[in-house]
């Protein structure tokens, strides 16, 4: 496979990536809303509950997406090794990791701070972290970092060797 | 085997050092592996710092070339076999002429009369360890001597043991139907390859007598010579207190008598080059001999491993008894001088190629390998930072003596580049290389490599297309070696990714 193909199915894979972590994101944060409007206000209907909670997961892949992609951009396109310690980029991904996870943790809650038909609940934001943080960046960036960089993630050793 | 090389003296040893780094570069014609090149050094001042030099790069060659690094890749494809010993040494230590001619056992006959009126008292008190001290007829009466070819044994042999080997490895290439083409350099101007030029091919031809007097259209063993002219000169001033020493003022008139030799008799060889300069390079610290006598590498030392790559490569019915180059600029010797080398699948190798992909695989290996290698295999260093170490090196033995001679080679071959680019004579200089991109700098009387990275895309001269480091580093990640791990392979992979070939990205 030529640079520029493994780039394309790369871009691809993160795309294709994201809209699968949305739709598993969506449908098993979907089965949480009876509970979770259980808990709060009279006011609040399951299926406004859902609508909003659908906006929440569009908007986080959005957002996952970008985070991904500047990762890609950043490793494929703009930074270079010229010296032997350029190698290896464990905390640029280790920063993005993070940022992953507390996007996922904590945007759900502003989320719901601005939009009052969204109420979150914890069990959002550990499933936003599990399939946002856990397996859309950390398993994909195993799979599409770029080569110059490809063991940096952790694991990426024992699956692209 | 087919390559046979022989360096007389001083200066045929810095051909031997540029003959070491084109065959690294894979400049013989041979396919991968199929020929070797048997080279042995003849010089009676066996610790002559141009010698040691030399040597030192040809036995790591010969060390490292034993790396897996698989087939079909020009890399290091010709093997090596170095002569046992590998310096022949025909006056042994401490030795006058007296000693070695047996003056005592023929003193007040009429023959020590006669070497009485040819040799003065002190040409024939001076110890010997250090050369011939520019005296062409002290060596040529030694090597005549000590070479002692003697007919008895199979009909061919030749007294001392690395004689006896070079001529049983002819034999059998002869026998097992292969050509066998010898090839000798060194000075006609100075003492012993002055001497050694004319008589070791005189005695090589009596040897082979049976071969080399086939017609040419059959023939299986031909000779050849690099007849290295003066190309510099040192101060008169100084030599005080060494005795007898070489003189550059007398190079000229040893010139002459020398070419008057080669062109009215009857001369051993198949085929000469005669390679010289018009302008004498200055040398600042003159020397009768021994480690002090090291001197840097010369545009001329290159022309003359390029005349046994040309010699090595032309077809044996073809080969011309002089040959003649030109060069298009006076200023600047430029890659487009160099003529291409036909190789023996018939395809013709562009000689700048070969060198700039070689180039950019030692300058790459120097920086951005050789200095995390030790701390990568010892655990100092995390592994997920270097991915070529994780596909190709990790559980390999980085510090055994394959690794270190190819390290040691890597850095004798970037102290030649240095040597031959920063020659400047008289407004002439070598334009192959950017001398931009690598220096190397004395520091605690070590020698200091530095290769400067971001000139690294533009390390050749007249090449089109870049190739960062960052680009090598990439396409080294990218490909994984089919057959394993190992440092041949992961040296196969790394020239790989430095070839100019744009196809590849």
């Amino acid at each position: 496979m030529t640079r520029s193909t493994k780039t394309i199915v790369s871009v691809a894979g993160i795309v294709l990536g994201a809209m699968i972590a949305s739709l598993v994101t969506y449908y098993i944060g979907e089965s949480f809303g009876q509970s979770i409007v259980a808990g709060a206000t009279e006011k609040l209907k399951l299926n406004v509950w859902t609508d909003a909670y659908k906006s929440l997961v569009n908007v986080m892949t959005v957002l996952m997406m970008l985070i991904a992609f500047i990762y890609y951009v950043m490793l494929r396109f703009v930074s270079k090794v010229s010296s032997p310690n350029d190698g290896g980029k464990r905390g640029f991904w280790g920063i993005f990791l993070c940022l992953t996870i507390v996007v996922s943790l904590v945007f759900p809650f502003i989320f719901a701070a601005i939009n009052d038909d969204f109420v979150n609940s914890i069990k959002i934001s550990v499933l936003f972290t599990f399939v946002y943080g856990i397996v859309y960046f950390w398993l994909g960036s195993i799979f599409v970092t770029p080569d110059a960089y490809k063991y940096s993630p952790i694991g990426a050793t024992a699956v692209r060797k | 085997m087919s390559y046979y090389f022989i360096s007389i003296g001083g200066s045929g040893a810095k051909v031997m050092e540029s003959l070491t780094h084109l065959t690294a570069c894979g400049l013989l014609p041979n396919n991968f592996r199929e020929e070797k090149l048997f080279v042995m050094a003849i010089d009676p001042d066996i610790g002559n710092g141009n010698l040691k030099r030399s040597s030192a790069a040809l036995i790591a060659y010969n060390e490292f070339q034993k790396a897996d690094i698989g087939s079909d890749i020009p890399l290091f494809k010709t093997e090596t076999e170095l002569a046992s010993p590998f310096i022949w040494n025909p006056t042994e230590h401490d030795k006058k002429l007296d000693d070695i001619m047996s003056y005592q056992a023929y003193k007040g006959t009429p023959i020590g009369d006669l070497y009485e009126v040819l040799y003065t008292k002190d040409e024939r008190d001076t110890y010997l360890n250090e050369g011939f001290r520019g005296r062409p007829s002290i060596g040529a009466a030694v090597m005549a001597k000590k070479v002692g070819i003697s007919e008895e044994k199979n009909g061919l042999s030749m007294a001392d043991a690395p004689w006896d080997r070079f001529v049983n490895s002819v034999n059998l290439d002869v026998s097992s139907g292969k050509e066998a083409k010898i090839f000798l350099a060194g000075s006609v101007f100075g003492g012993t390859g002055a001497s050694g030029m004319p008589t070791i091919a005189r005695l090589l031809r009596h040897a082979f007598k049976s071969y080399v007097e086939t017609p040419i259209d059959n023939r299986k063993v031909v000779l050849g010579g690099a007849m290295v002219l003066p190309y510099f000169s040192f101060p008169s001033n100084a030599n005080a207190d060494t005795g007898i020493f070489a003189s550059s003022e007398n190079f000229l008139t040893n010139t002459k008598a020398a070419l008057k030799y080669y062109a009215l008799k009857d001369v051993a060889y198949d085929s000469m080059y005669f390679i010289g300069d018009s302008e004498l390079s200055s040398v600042k610290n003159f020397s009768v001999g021994a480690s002090t006598q090291l001197n840097d590498a010369h545009i001329v030392d290159f022309y003359g491993a390029m005349a046994a790559v040309d010699f090595f490569s032309a077809d044996i019915r073809e080969l011309k008894k002089y040959s003649f180059i030109s060069r298009s600029n006076q200023e600047r010797f430029i890659w487009s001088d160099l003529p291409g080398v036909k190789m023996k699948n018939g395809e013709t190798v562009n000689v700048k190629e070969r060198i700039a992909d070689f180039t950019r695989f030692i300058f790459f290996y120097l920086h951005m390998i050789k200095p995390v290698l030790k701390d990568l295999a010892s655990g100092k260093l995390s592994a997920y930072q270097y991915p070529w170490y994780i596909d190709y090196l990790k559980g390999v033995n980085v510090s055994d003596t394959i690794v270190r001679s190819f390290e040691d080679y890597a850095e004798s071959f970037t102290r030649y580049l240095w040597q031959l680019e920063n020659w400047e004579d008289k407004g002439r200089s070598v334009d192959f290389v950017n001398k931009d991109a690598f220096s190397v700098s004395k520091e605690d009387n070590n020698e200091k490599i530095y290769i400067h990275a971001d000139e690294f895309p533009r390390i050749i001269r007249e090449e089109a297309g870049e190739i960062s480091i960052n680009e090598v580093w990439t396409r080294l990640a990218e490909k994984k070696s089919p057959d394993g791990k190992g440092f041949g392979k992961f040296l196969r992979a790394l020239y790989n990714a430095c070839k100019n070939d744009r196809g590849a990205m």
